[in-house]
């Protein structure tokens, strides 16, 4: 590359780059340690849903100290389930060959701490370049697509937003199923609809929650009269591809699916409350845990969908603002939602906000970075992000593991717990005022950017500022 | 409607079965050719292992087998345990924690170390593989385990390095003192699969009755397992005949 061609690439995406490599030796240490041993499992060519399946019946039987030690966050005497790789398969494709070569020069051992510890591992930085590389081309390739379909200053809200780069850079790997949903929905709208299918089905391959999206784009397919057998090859193409990826896996994948059915409800909804009942109440809070916390999620998730899909065909939604609420409704239903999660609804809403502006609506774009982004720096906390990057420099050693637990134990429990309580229903008022929005136009449309073919021409003002001068 | 709640009342149902806790006289993980037996109220058979016509191999003793942890001893049936199997891959996961050492001896809790030690069997055809791994909740230093092998007794036994070889017999202990005959023999494998700082078969009048497999590991990672201890069973060929 030339320096001229270098000079072209905007200087945004250059310093989104710069953060993302920078912050290399940086993660979450819990989900480091899922991503590091899938690359032993897939090194010593073994299934991570066998290993699974192996640590949660080990885990099942190590019942007794951890809570009596005092040692876990929830006191609850035995886990059902070790929170390992839980994902489906076409991660595992993509990281193949990457561990398969990273085998060639090194040997690769398990490392797991006990469920309910916390995991401080030396990670080779080998290991956690490779493993975010094509997270940060999938970042790249977000922002592009966001580019052409909601303008640059949009594509630019996204790529620097520190709490896109905390879960990009450091954490999950949302962005490279946020890369396929956002690839379907740009097919979508270029009348790609057999593209957009695969494309779905590769996005639910990656992490289950696409899925929810299959039927927004169903239903507006069927309220735009998109011939029939247009639409069935769309539903088949998407089924067709989950089916290829699930099958050959089914019994690992039938194991995940018991995981998701039986985990207790947690972070960014209701269901935080258990860890606020955990605090007051010393008793073990096994059935509020295990029976109660799951039985709720499954009874909300499909109602909450269910009503969004509804309101998606009763009031003739556009396509963006139904997968917004698609995925708002998964937020309110869902008995658990992780703090990346949120990443998915970001790019839907800018998309959004670019094709029908409101102040509102740029709100609830800040309403749903910040809130996820301070739950994290207080649950995880943020300064164990450090801990890879420290084990980096600082020579192992076998306890590494014991004086990290001390000090996730040093926050005080009860003022920690309201923090998040507090936080999390902050988020679930901000889910249904966001779905009022997305429903009932609340805010003030600009009318003059919306369904223009290049809203980047025709903006006003950065991407969430609000717009108000000609609202009404 | 009436699906969801359907599928609601079944989830429920299938929530608190899972979440009871079951407490039966023992248990069994059937392997096929191998039978892996738990008794729960006792503190041998932890676990035995069977073949298909029910003759006990060997028995794995939780009174007799021993763990030392930075030199403070206790034999496996004092501590606290619990078993999960998993019967679709024939394995068995057994854990003991430390937890009730600690809580008989107030006032001296650092007298007993925090740790949990996993036993995990898994039943491979004719042969069955017994790891023992150690999970210390705070840093040790030193972690020795002594592994009880029990059978009476072990007939024609033979011993090369880590193998053990010998002829079971379907007859229980008084009946084998009182040298009764028996019905059936069959050739059995003992195997330590990781270097052990010690084997030794126990005897006493009758003849030989157990074999003490010893292991030691030092500095293991806190809150992690660490292998101490493997073992194989084979219900099969001998070894080359025991010195005196």
């Amino acid at each position: 590359m030339n320096i001229e061609a270098l000079r072209r690439v905007p200087r945004w995406l250059l310093l989104g780059l710069a953060i993302r490599v920078a912050l290399i030796p940086f993660h979450h240490p819990w989900d480091l340690q899922t991503w590091y041993n899938m690359f032993v499992d897939l090194a010593h060519n073994h299934s991570p849903y066998e290993t699974l399946r192996y640590l949660t019946y080990s885990t099942r039987s190590q019942w007794g100290l951890i809570p009596m030690d005092g040692a876990k966050v929830l006191p609850v005497g035995q886990e059902l389930f070790y929170e390992y790789y839980a994902y489906p398969p076409l991660p595992l494709l993509l990281y193949y060959p990457l561990a398969k070569l990273y085998a060639l020069f090194r040997p690769l051992e398990y490392q797991f701490v006990v469920e309910g510890a916390l995991a401080a591992h030396h990670v080779p930085l080998a290991i956690l370049a490779l493993f975010k590389a094509p997270l940060i081309v999938a970042d790249i390739g977000v922002a592009a697509l966001l580019w052409r379909l909601a303008g640059e200053a949009r594509a630019r809200a996204y790529f620097l937003n520190p709490f896109v780069i905390l879960v990009s850079a450091a954490w999950m790997i949302e962005d490279l199923m946020i890369l396929f949903v956002l690839l379907a929905f740009y097919l979508v709208t270029k009348k790609r609809y057999e593209l957009a299918a695969f494309a779905l089905g590769l996005g639910t391959l990656v992490k289950w929650t696409p899925g929810i999206l299959w039927p927004v784009i169903g239903l507006w397919l069927l309220a735009e009269r998109v011939p029939w057998r247009r639409q069935a090859a769309f539903h088949a193409v998407f089924l067709g591809t989950c089916t290829a990826g699930i099958a050959p896996v089914w019994d690992g994948v039938r194991f995940v699916l018991q995981f998701h059915a039986m985990r207790p409800g947690a972070n960014l909804t209701p269901h935080i409350l258990l860890y606020v009942l955990a605090r007051w109440q010393n008793p073990d809070i096994a059935w509020y845990y295990h029976v109660l916390s799951p039985f709720v999620g499954m009874v909300t998730l499909p109602l909450a969908l269910g009503a969004a899909y509804l309101t998606q065909w009763r009031r003739h939604l556009p396509l963006a603002a139904a997968a917004c609420l698609a995925v708002v409704a998964f937020f309110l239903g869902s008995k658990i939602v992780n703090e990346p999660y949120v990443c998915l609804l970001l790019p839907l809403l800018l998309w959004e906000q670019a094709e029908r502006p409101s102040e509102a609506k740029a709100f609830v774009f800040k309403a749903a970075y910040a809130l996820p982004l301070a739950f994290a720096i207080i649950n995880v906390p943020i300064p164990l992000f450090i801990v890879p990057a420290y084990l980096q420099v600082v020579p192992w050693d076998p306890t590494s593991d014991y004086w990290i637990m001390l000090l996730r134990q040093a926050v005080p429990g009860r003022g920690h717990a309201l923090a998040l309580a507090f936080l999390a229903f902050c988020f679930v008022g901000a889910m249904l005022y966001a779905w009022r929005v997305l429903t009932a136009g609340v805010g003030h449309a600009v009318r003059e950017t919306a369904h223009r073919p290049d809203p980047d021409r025709a903006r006003i003002g950065p991407a969430y500022h609000p717009v108000a001068s000609d609202a009404s | 409607m009436g699906l969801l709640i359907i599928l609601s009342l079944r989830t429920l149902h299938n929530l608190s079965t899972i979440s009871a806790t079951e407490a039966p006289q023992e248990l069994r993980l059937d392997g096929g050719a191998l039978t892996a037996l738990y008794t729960l109220n006792a503190g041998m058979n932890k676990p035995a292992i069977l073949n298909s016509r029910g003759d006990a191999l060997v028995e794995f003793s939780g009174w007799d087998s021993f763990v030392s942890v930075d030199g403070v001893s206790a034999d496996l049936w004092s501590h606290a345990f619990n078993i999960e199997l998993d019967r679709a891959r024939d394995r068995a996961f057994l854990t003991w924690s430390s937890v009730p050492l600690r809580q008989d001896d107030p006032g001296q809790e650092g007298h007993h170390r925090r740790y949990q030690l996993e036993q995990v069997v898994t039943l491979l055809g004719p042969r069955t593989v017994v790891e023992y791994y150690i999970i210390p909740n705070e840093p040790v230093r030193t972690v020795d385990l002594t592994v009880g092998a029990y059978k009476w007794y072990l007939r024609d036994l033979r011993h090369e390095g880590d193998t053990f070889s010998f002829l079971s017999a379907d007859l229980t202990r008084q009946d084998a003192e009182r040298r009764l005959q028996p019905g059936r023999l069959t050739q059995v494998t003992v195997r330590s699969l990781v270097p052990a700082v010690g084997v030794r078969p126990l005897v006493n009048q009758f003849g030989a009755y157990a074999l003490d497999f010893s292991y030691e590991v030092a500095q293991p990672r806190t809150y992690e397992r660490t292998l101490v201890a493997r073992l194989e069973v084979t219900e099969g060929p001998r070894g080359p005949a025991i010195q005196p």
